[in-house]
């Protein structure tokens, strides 16, 4: 990501000092308004209700709004946001203030008898606009709940004054009064909604963005990581077709010791060749956009049984194979589902000592077909059984039994298991064997 | 008379490697690192049977030039056997039991080379006389 566009973001950003100042202007700028709105409302209600208007006292509290609007723009001006407490409290005492002066505004002006006690509506919303804290705004509201209480339950027993808003005899008045503030406090919510909203679809979109660059930079590091491992590999292949030919061609040339160094040599190209292997498999399987070749699970494990006998009796291993006997509605992407079923039965044949069984067979239980692929091998210790599925984890046992294993392959196992949407379970016993069981669900 | 063997693989040490196992086993070998050299050498020399790298400058040289040698009166009877490492660049693993109409090779043999497996190769694709 570029510098400008970390920039860019943290601009909307809902935990800086800078991100909240910015809030905090927009709220400044709104009460400059709220200020002049305090004295036309002054004089609009001594106009209409003169008998009843408390005009001077209701010019007071504009003028206090004012006043603190010019104490809290000097302060926003001459201090630089440097915390976001900082920023909170400058916020707090902001909308304690105004709120306090609102009070005092509808204690002049009729109390209980006034509609205009929906604004403090407003200063729930700012808080919760302007704050991250989700308990801010339920201490505004209890504020506003306090306030309003006390001044009229100060009224009604006689605490302090009780001003009616005007005389019954303006009814017309008092109604299209009570509407007006009506109108002001649903446009001016919508406003305030509106703008939160602007801002966050802003937010959202700049985030949309930056979402699709990343996506984009992923496939190209993976293609860069596709290309770097097939470069990887021409090297190797040319290194253990070479030691092959020596091994194999000139063996009565080359003595013992030689013969040895390079088995060794062989060995290691082997293991590198099939880390490499593994690393196209992955950067295969997350470059292609495509479903991939469908195939029919059961042709395609009793072709590749077929395929892999010779390596199972090359081991002196027993087959036991009962598949398909119920048919399945079921196709799977051929890519996956040999990378699945290759990695999981040569774990198999690998890791069973000679004059072992392994047993493979497939069953549907409730909607779900089941790949069960037992052996009598090795096993896998207690302990080791939450990391086999890790990267590049390989068991102690397993490393002894066969030295070359990248600890690759039960991570794309589980991978692509999880992408054709089955599960994989693995139960196993040390020395005794163990039973990996996969599930797919079957589309009726 | 020796059957001569054509190369063309751009890995001049996987040529090398092959020459080493097919000299020791009795063939002559000839060979080229790229695609349009190997064919002049092939309509000059007419070896027996063709080893072919399925991937050379571009993703499908190999490729092309079966298809330029197969569509040829002259070499469409030469048998080629395609090197390929694609099994694991791409896993999908070519099939001329199955694709023998798409793919106009005799057979496919995956890199690393194994020299036996070569050889047999070999064998089993060279005209019998």
């Amino acid at each position: 990501m570029s510098e400008s566009t970390i920039n860019h973001l943290s601009e909307f950003s809902f935990f800086t000092p800078n991100s909240l100042r910015r809030k905090l202007l927009w709220f400044i700028k709104l009460r400059w308004f709220a200020s002049i709105g305090a004295f036309v409302y002054g004089l609009v209600l001594s106009y209409f209700f003169s008998e009843t208007a408390q005009l001077s006292s209701l010019l007071i509290c504009a003028s206090l709004l004012l006043s603190f609007n010019i104490i809290f723009a000097l302060f926003a001006r001459l201090n630089e946001p440097t915390s976001i407490e900082r920023e909170k409290y400058f916020l707090f005492v902001q909308i304690f203030a105004d709120m306090c002066l609102l009070t005092a505004i509808i204690h002049f002006s009729g109390g209980i008898e006034n509609p205009l006690y929906f604004f403090f509506v407003f200063y729930i919303i700012i808080t919760s606009i302007v704050t991250d804290r989700p308990s801010l705004p339920f201490i505004v509201a209890g504020i506003d709940c306090v306030l309003f209480t006390f001044m009229t339950i100060g009224e009604h027993v006689g605490w302090i004054q009780h001003y009616h808003l005007a005389l019954i005899s303006h009814e017309i008045t008092i109604m299209i009064f009570a509407m007006l503030i009506f109108y002001t406090t649903i446009f001016v919510s919508a406003y305030i909604s509106i703008s939160l909203i602007a801002r966050h679809r802003k937010v959202k979109n700049l985030i949309l963005e930056q979402n699709k660059k990343l996506e984009e930079s992923s496939v190209e590091k993976m293609k860069f990581f596709r290309f770097v491992s097939h470069e990887l590999k021409s090297p190797i292949v040319a290194i253990e077709s070479t030691a092959n030919v020596i091994t194999d061609v000139m063996a009565d040339k080359i003595d013992n010791k030689v013969k040895n160094l390079m088995e060794r040599i062989q060995s290691r190209t082997q293991q590198m060749l099939s880390m490499i292997k593994d690393l196209l498999d992955i950067s295969y399987n997350q470059l292609s956009d495509d479903k991939g070749e469908l195939v029919n699970p059961c042709e395609f494990l009793k072709s590749f049984i077929e395929n892999e006998r010779p390596l199972a009796e090359a081991n002196n291993i027993s087959l036991t194979i009962d598949i398909c006997s119920k048919k399945a509605n079921l196709l799977l992407d051929k890519f996956k589902l040999e990378k699945i079923f290759s990695n999981i039965f040569g774990n198999a044949i690998r890791y069973t000592p000679e004059g072992g069984t392994v047993t493979v067979t497939t069953d549907i239980i409730n909607s779900n077909w089941i790949l069960n692929i037992t052996d009598s091998g090795i096993g896998i210790a207690l302990e080791d059984q939450n990391q086999i599925f890790d990267e590049f984890f390989r068991a102690k046992n397993a490393k002894d039994h066969v030295s070359i294993g990248t600890g690759l392959g039960l991570n794309i196992v589980q991978k692509f298991v999880a992408e054709i949407n089955g599960s994989i379970e693995i139960q196993s016993e040390l020395n005794q064997g163990t039973i990996v069981i996969i599930k797919v669900p079957v589309h009726e | 008379m020796s059957k001569t063997i054509m190369i063309i693989d751009d890995d001049i040490d996987l040529v090398e490697a092959m020459r080493i196992t097919l000299e020791s086993t009795g063939f002559d070998v000839i060979d080229a690192q790229e695609g349009i050299k190997g064919l002049e050498i092939i309509r000059e020399k007419y070896p027996d049977l063709l080893i072919l790298d399925v991937m050379m400058g571009t993703q499908d040289e190999g490729f092309q030039l079966a298809y330029t040698l197969r569509s040829n009166p002259d070499t469409k009877d030469l048998p080629i056997i395609m090197v390929t490492a694609v099994g694991t660049q791409t896993g999908y693993h070519f099939d001329p039991s199955k694709d023998e109409n798409f793919l106009p090779v005799d057979e496919f043999i995956e890199k690393p080379v194994n020299p036996q497996k070569l050889v047999d190769a070999i064998n089993r694709n060279l005209p019998v006389v």
